[in-house]
């Protein structure tokens, strides 16, 4: 707090905008009484400009419109929204391999000086995003095609050419189908998440960083997995890799591959799996927030196939399997047991 | 009472954003929402229509981050584009009613409040509030929204022309005729007190 020297000459206005000032009018306490009459007691002209600044605050505050943060969020969520739907899909020059191998060699003479121009102009990274519950087909500059799922990021840089490297970053979930040998030369494909980089020479595999951990399913070829503080790990089609974020173990087995991939498919496909984990699969994939009141169905294991547009079906076979009843409160889902 | 965006953190935020922060954009988002929509409730709008308009300014905002500069002030920048949207926006719906000014419609109560929204504390009894409404009403549109940008910002005046697109002295003045005018309404009662302002007044 200032000294009551600090309001001697002060001027209403001024005195309306001081932050201790408003503090006593909107919020008095015993001590702030004090100082307030201390200081009207040492500058009794002031008395007058005290008053209309009281005035002044609380003619001022009472027009204020609160808004609550919960409000704040919804409004942010909204232009989220909008975003979204006002993206346009990043334009991407692709030549296809055989029919315009001519054409394209012919403008890429033409479009380098014109490329370095722009390249030097815009050296951030692209991304591509995804809503929850929607998925999206992205062929990057190499041919390589990459199919994000719901709610994930994916940022590549800009400069591939010159790093002579293929660098992606993934939060999410990610399925990748990568050409061989782009532009002619053998270029490393590097898939970073944050706890492992996957290193790759043509192949097609699911990469998911949900949950701090990264996995890693191989479908085709053959990928190599740097995890810090561990031997790369060589991966065989059929194979799943999984770490922690934060931990050095990594977890190895054979799985069936396509069952990883299904979600490309546009199919929700639920494999003998826990409770728990389906719980957390539709929070991550479609932001519901589901909660089972009878904890020790948690570890109960469920297998389904639906349309990945369709989780809702999920919900109505979990209710019907495990006798539960569904109650919907805002974005809460509730399953509780159904009374006998 | 409400809290004033802080220009340092603003700052911050806004160099992050501008280098493709997203968690940076939707903080400044948040610190500066509420303010953005009392200042555009003022102007008559609804909460759909400042929004919108407050929308159209944060979208600009992220694709054109590349080429954006450092403000002197990020609120004061703020403000005055969405004061051009809005302006622009109402003018539009105005121009089949009649050739109105629209920063002639600010009024620091909104014209409508709607019924469940409850005013802030503010420490004052009925009479001095309905005193206190009765004196800003006395004031011009002009004279309101100079008070009201002094008051519930940070900007200095040079800030405050350039979000109303007025001179400094303009500012200046509006905002002294302001303030007398209401000093004459918002006298106390009681006469030792009126002897005292007549004595040391200058």
């Amino acid at each position: 707090m200032k000294l009551q020297e600090h309001y001697a000459t002060i001027e209403t206005i001024d005195l309306a905008r001081d932050p201790d000032f408003r503090a006593w009018i909107l919020n008095p306490t015993p001590e702030r009484n004090q100082f307030w009459a201390s200081v009207k007691a040492l500058y009794p002209y002031q008395q007058a400009t005290i008053e209309q600044a009281r005035l002044l605050v609380g003619g001022l505050e009472s027009t204020w419109h609160p808004i609550s943060e919960t409000d704040v969020q919804a409004s942010f969520q909204r232009l989220r929204q909008k975003q979204i739907e006002q993206q346009p899909e990043p334009k991407r020059v692709f030549f296809r391999p055989v029919l315009f191998r001519y054409a394209a060699s012919v403008s890429l003479v033409l479009l380098a000086g014109l490329g370095w121009w722009f390249y030097n102009r815009t050296a951030s990274p692209i991304e591509y995003k995804t809503a929850y519950g929607q998925i999206r087909t992205v062929t990057l500059p190499d041919g390589s095609v990459v199919t994000l799922n719901a709610n994930s990021t994916l940022q590549m840089a800009v400069d591939w050419q010159t790093e002579g490297r293929r660098d992606i970053r993934l939060t999410g979930e990610a399925f990748f189908d990568v050409s061989k040998k782009p532009l002619g030369q053998r270029m490393p494909f590097v898939v970073h998440t944050g706890a492992a980089d996957v290193v790759v020479l043509g192949t097609r595999f699911n990469v998911n960083t949900r949950r701090t951990r990264t996995q890693v399913v191989l479908q085709e070829g053959k990928v190599r997995v740097n995890v810090q503080k561990q031997p790369d790990v060589l991966m065989e089609p059929g194979d799943l890799v999984e770490t922690t974020n934060g931990k050095s173990a990594i977890r190895r087995a054979r799985v069936d591959a396509d069952r990883y991939v299904a979600w490309r498919d546009n199919l929700l496909v639920l494999d003998d799996e826990r409770l728990s984990e389906i719980v957390q699969r539709l929070n991550d994939e479609y932001g519901l927030t589901v909660s089972i009141s009878n904890k020790k169905l948690l570890n109960e294991r469920f297998s389904a196939t639906v349309q990945a547009n369709r989780p809702e079906l999920v919900l109505r076979m979990l209710s019907a399997a495990f006798h539960l009843k569904i109650t919907k409160k805002e974005n809460q889902i509730e399953l509780s047991q159904l009374q006998q | 009472m409400n809290t004033r965006p802080d220009s340092t953190n603003d700052l911050i935020r806004w160099n992050a954003f501008r280098e493709g922060s997203e968690s940076a954009f939707a903080a400044l988002y948040s610190a500066h929402y509420r303010h953005l929509m009392n200042y555009g409730r003022r102007f008559g709008a609804d909460v759909a229509t400042a929004e919108d308009a407050i929308h159209d300014v944060f979208i600009d905002l992220w694709n054109y981050r590349r080429t954006l500069t450092q403000p002197q002030s990020v609120q004061s920048y703020l403000l005055r584009s969405f004061r051009n949207r809005l302006v622009n926006q109402l003018a539009e719906r105005q121009r089949r009613f009649a050739e109105t000014d629209v920063g002639e419609l600010f009024g620091l109560l909104s014209p409508e409040p709607s019924a469940e929204e409850r005013l802030v504390e503010d420490g004052l009894n009925q009479e001095q509030q309905e005193q206190v409404q009765a004196a800003f009403a006395t004031l011009s549109p002009r004279q309101q929204e100079v008070l009201y940008l002094r008051y519930f910002t940070d900007l200095g005046y040079d800030e405050i022309c350039a979000v109303m697109g007025i001179t400094y002295n303009t500012a200046r003045t509006q905002l002294y005729q302001a303030l007398t005018a209401l000093r004459k309404r918002l006298q106390p009662n009681w006469p030792v007190l009126l002897l005292l302002i007549g004595l040391f007044e200058k």
